[in-house]
């Protein structure tokens, strides 16, 4: 209950301040400017070169430039649009996946691995193939849900996948295990006892969720709503597929077209890179701020706690149903008609006539292409290495920025933040075109892919690892080192292990999202370097979507493995359930 | 919580460091280019064909018999580069013809890059920048090659098997047409009786399709193809045509993708799709799915997709002999076999059922010269005419 203290440190501070001042700083100095070089290097460089691009193509960064890039004919209208599917697939996302986060951590919610697991299928199936399964329940006129909706005179309730709301659904369900990665992490390093007074003062469920758990994990809040947002105001694929046909123009598909014809136009690719960027620092700068009173959120302190569930009561089915509910339609509906699309030769709509067609050459053709083992064995390698890579990495730059003394160490974050703002096709074009040029035998090899996912994902990495280690007092990492731990130990033995719930949620949501990453990939594999996500794309254009649709439910087997595979690491390490 | 002011960290630190960041970046200065070339250009400068190996290559066996052209190009890419040739395709399915072509001349190996053709363009673009060799053959839609051919990057085409292939294809000058795409309206045979197929391009911006046509959206050469046709053979001026396309929009759906759009035609989203490949439809119809595109009543136009020899190319003779193996009527037949429709004319007649599809002319190399203007008169079309 004494975790909310104003001035925890003040103490432990002045303690571990005297005695090795001038060592403990310099140590810090070092690790800040081999940080600064490495983030600066990975992103600054395709930023400059895209501004630089920018600048020597067209009519450059000029005002006039500038202005006609924003007076396309409808930009009010696709500005708009943007914001209000960024927005409205980020409020779904945060919502449902906080509340799932919350409920498989927090409570006493049953089946809750079957939870966790469930969760997580939506990330790990291919964009458009979950686009297009959700058209086929939800279009107005074949979506399979629409139809049993109009044939039990409910037809009221439906949801045209082809219209706004539609499409922010749609990629509010793909992206809600982001935020249930954050959030999961998050609620596990919360000390159940400030909510068990408060209930015990009298307090309902609800306020307790309002006024005393959903403040505590602010961090990881403000962070998935940020990341979440600037995604949306960046995706294309959801606004092309469902978008485009019904009239629903955003801006990423100026973006797009920018970059996709000839001469390529950096000058307005640029422009709207920056005006990204400059987006994703405000939003940034206004998060920091609303984090400024670090000591707030930290529940990980000197005073031992075990993150007991809590006792829905009366709550406990009603809750459940709910969940069930909504695994069943969100998880599993799409997840049967992904099945169902591995077995058709063609899509059908479900019926008993079509089950007549059902057929297994959809699988047997995966198992026997050769190109998709090669290219599973090189995915796996990248996605591994490269998330492994980012989270160890911004676990360092969190504790940069968040922990350490340095003026301005703010900077860190922002600067690990840039990425989100660089499409990933202009990422490609950048790292072609350095190490092309470069004395490092880079091109060609799994090496330049690893850079290009490392830079991509270090803006996810730093907010795994900053929420996770915003509730964690700096009292146990003091204590390590009065007791004359060097700084290393001490963040390997002390920080680490307590930011692991953090670590393991960022590493999973990455291993997974490099396995999809293509707009780099596309640009930078080579013959011997193929990954799964060209497969993917490759399977897609070739309209064999049955074939994909088999890879998909192969894909999402193997991630269930890893999920499982991860939990049991992550509950040995960090904080301990009770 | 503030630090003592004697703790303060210059801000110099962070001004280096992101200072030795950039000379890090900054490392990129050309190395081994010789010209100083702009590097921030995306196209090369100065010619690279000129004094190339490629271009010397083709110029020493234009005039060989083709046997004599066959063991000389086969004996010198096996023995160059270890027998590896870059290749870089769009082909859907590569391995067929990777895997007869080594089969059929020992010593070699094929390394395939397979991508779009902006994606393949792009790369190419930036590898010739930097004077990197790294596609010896490069096979990809015509429009995407032009742009190439344009920077000066491809070797002059030549071939023993010129005389085999439709008069399409042989119009270029640095690459050779190697198949052809023909975009047709096709549509869900249960949802659209043959009787009530379009009859003419007009015919699209029909009541009777309202609401149940797909459009797709990134058909710029079909498009600028069917303008520049109606220009020529209608008479018409390009606003009329254009507004021909304008009204077609209006009774669609624009959708994006053509995978996409003959999903949702399968599926029966929409009923019929303006525009779509017929590869897809013979391919889909094959499996017994409820697609047609008979009878063909719209003018057709067929994307090329070409093959050529890179000017920077490292096995140049690798690069002919594959591009001689893929044009021969053993290539050829794997297309058809793959329901693609071949270059070769003979064998192109075969894959349509029988069908005499005649595609119109169309000026590839005007597109891709005006492809901004197109572009642009394009994204008009479909962003006003959007029915939605």
């Amino acid at each position: 209950m004494t975790q909310v203290l104003e001035r925890p440190l003040a103490a432990g501070q002045q303690v571990h301040a005297r005695p090795r001042l001038g060592r403990q700083a310099l140590v810090q100095y070092v690790i800040a400017a081999v940080v600064v070089v490495i983030l600066g290097y990975l992103v600054l460089s395709p930023l400059v070169y895209l501004v630089w691009r920018g600048l020597t193509t067209g009519e450059g960064l000029s005002l006039s430039n500038i202005a006609a890039a924003y007076s396309v004919s409808g930009t009010p209208t696709m500005v708009m649009n943007s914001f209000l599917f960024a927005f409205g697939s980020a409020a779904v996302s945060v919502v449902s996946g906080t509340a799932l986060a919350f409920f498989c951590v927090r409570t006493n919610a049953p089946m809750k691995p079957l939870l966790y697991a469930a969760s997580l299928i939506p990330l790990i199936v291919p964009g458009i193939l979950f686009t297009i399964s959700w058209v086929f329940l939800l279009s107005d006129d074949i979506g399979l849900i629409n139809v049993v909706l109009r044939n039990m005179g409910l037809g009221f309730l439906h949801v045209d996948a082809f219209s706004m709301p539609g499409m922010i659904l749609i990629d509010g369900m793909h992206q809600a295990p982001l935020v249930f990665l954050l959030m999961f992490a998050a609620f596990r390093a919360t000390d159940p006892a400030l909510e068990e007074s408060a209930l015990m003062s009298g307090a309902g469920i609800g306020s307790v969720i309002r006024k005393v758990t959903l403040p505590l994990v602010r961090p990881a809040l403000l962070g998935a709503i940020l990341i979440s947002v600037v995604r949306g105001l960046e995706s294309f694929e959801t606004p092309a597929v469902l978008g485009i046909p019904a009239g629903k123009w955003v801006f990423t598909s100026q973006i797009f077209e920018a970059l996709r014809t000839y001469p390529v136009r950096y000058d307005v690719a640029s422009i709207y890179s920056i005006t990204l960027l400059l987006l994703t620092v405000l939003g940034l700068l206004a998060v920091q701020k609303a984090n400024s009173r670090s000591e707030r959120y930290q529940t990980i302190s000197g005073k031992g706690f075990r993150p007991r569930p809590m006792d829905l009561g009366a709550w406990r089915w009603p809750v459940s149903i709910v969940f069930a509910i909504y695994f069943v339609v969100v998880v599993l509906l799409p997840l049967l008609m992904l099945v169902w699309m591995s077995l058709m030769p063609f899509y059908q709509s479900p019926s008993a006539a079509a089950a007549g067609s059902i057929t297994f050459e959809n699988y047997e053709r995966i198992f026997r292409n050769a190109s998709i083992v090669g290219a599973v064995k090189n995915s796996a390698i990248l996605a591994l290495a490269s998330a492994t890579a980012v989270v160890l990495f911004t676990a360092v730059v969190s504790w940069l920025s968040l922990k350490s003394k340095i003026r301005g160490r703010k900077i860190f974050d922002l600067l690990a933040s840039v990425p989100l703002a660089i499409p990933g096709l202009v990422l490609g074009v950048a790292l072609i075109f350095i190490y092309l040029r470069s004395p490092l035998p880079i091109y060609g090899t799994l090496a330049i892919l690893f850079i290009a996912y490392v830079t991509r994902y270090l803006p996810y990495g730093i907010r795994y690892t900053s929420s996770s280690l915003a509730q964690v007092s700096a009292e146990l990492e003091d204590s390590a080192r009065m007791s004359g731990s060097t700084w290393w130990d001490s963040f390997r033995r002390v920080v680490l292990p307590l930011m692991m719930p953090g670590i393991i949620a960022g590493w999973v949501y990455i291993v997974v999202v490099s396995i999809r990453e293509l707009s780099s990939s596309i640009l930078l594999y080579s013959h011997n370097t193929r990954v799964m996500s060209v497969t993917i794309w490759e399977l897609w254009e070739n309209g064999q979507t049955g074939e994909l649709a088999a890879l998909g439910v192969v894909m999402v087997a193997a991630l269930m493995v890893l999920v499982a595979v991860a939990q049991r690491m992550g509950a040995r390490i960090g904080v301990q359930d009770a | 919580m503030n630090p003592p002011s004697k703790r303060r960290t210059p801000l110099y630190l962070f001004a280096s460091a992101g200072a030795a960041a950039l000379v890090l970046a900054g490392c990129s200065a050309p190395a081994g280019t010789d010209d100083g070339a702009d590097p921030s250009a995306s196209a090369p400068s100065g010619d690279l064909c000129e004094g190339s190996a490629a271009v010397d290559l083709v110029d020493q066996v234009k005039d060989m018999s083709p046997e004599e052209r066959e063991s000389f190009l086969a004996e010198q890419a096996a023995a160059t580069k270890g027998g590896a040739i870059d290749f870089y395709t769009e082909i859907n399915d590569p391995d067929p013809i990777v895997e007869a072509f080594q089969d059929k001349y020992d010593g070699t190996t094929v390394n395939v890059y397979r991508a779009g053709s902006d994606q393949i363009r792009q790369r190419v673009l930036e590898e010739s920048a930097a004077h990197f060799s790294g596609a010896d053959l490069i096979e990809m839609d015509s429009l995407e090659m032009a742009i190439l051919d344009e920077e000066n990057l491809l070797a002059p085409a030549t071939s023993s098997h010129a005389d085999e292939l439709s008069d399409a294809a042989t119009a270029f000058d640095n690459f050779i047409g190697d198949r052809l795409s023909y975009i047709v309206p096709v549509w869900n045979t249960d949802l659209l009786p043959a009787d009530q197929a379009p009859t003419s391009l007009e015919d699209l911006a029909d009541a009777r399709f309202k609401g149940k046509l797909a459009l797709e959206g990134s058909d710029v050469y079909w498009f600028a193809g069917l303008v520049m046709y109606m220009e020529r053979e209608e008479g018409k001026t390009e606003e009329e045509a254009v507004q021909v396309f304008k009204d077609i929009a209006a009774n669609s759906a624009v959708t994006s993708g053509h995978t996409t759009t003959t999903e949702l035609v399968v599926a029966g989203q929409y009923a019929i799709a303006a525009n779509n490949y017929i590869h897809r439809a013979v391919e889909l119809a094959g499996k017994g799915a409820p697609v047609g595109y008979l009878p063909v009543q719209v003018p057709v136009v067929a994307e090329i997709t070409g093959v050529a020899t890179a000017c920077l190319s490292d096995n140049p003779a690798g690069a002919l002999l594959l591009q001689d193996f893929i044009l021969s009527e053993d290539g050829q037949q794997l297309f058809v076999e793959q329901d693609r429709t071949p270059a070769n004319a003979e064998l192109a007649a075969q894959t349509l059922n029988g069908q005499d599809v005649e595609p119109v002319e169309v000026d590839v190399e005007a597109i891709a010269h005006d492809y901004q203007k197109w572009s642009d008169l394009w994204d008009t079309v479909i962003r006003e005419g959007n029915a939605g």
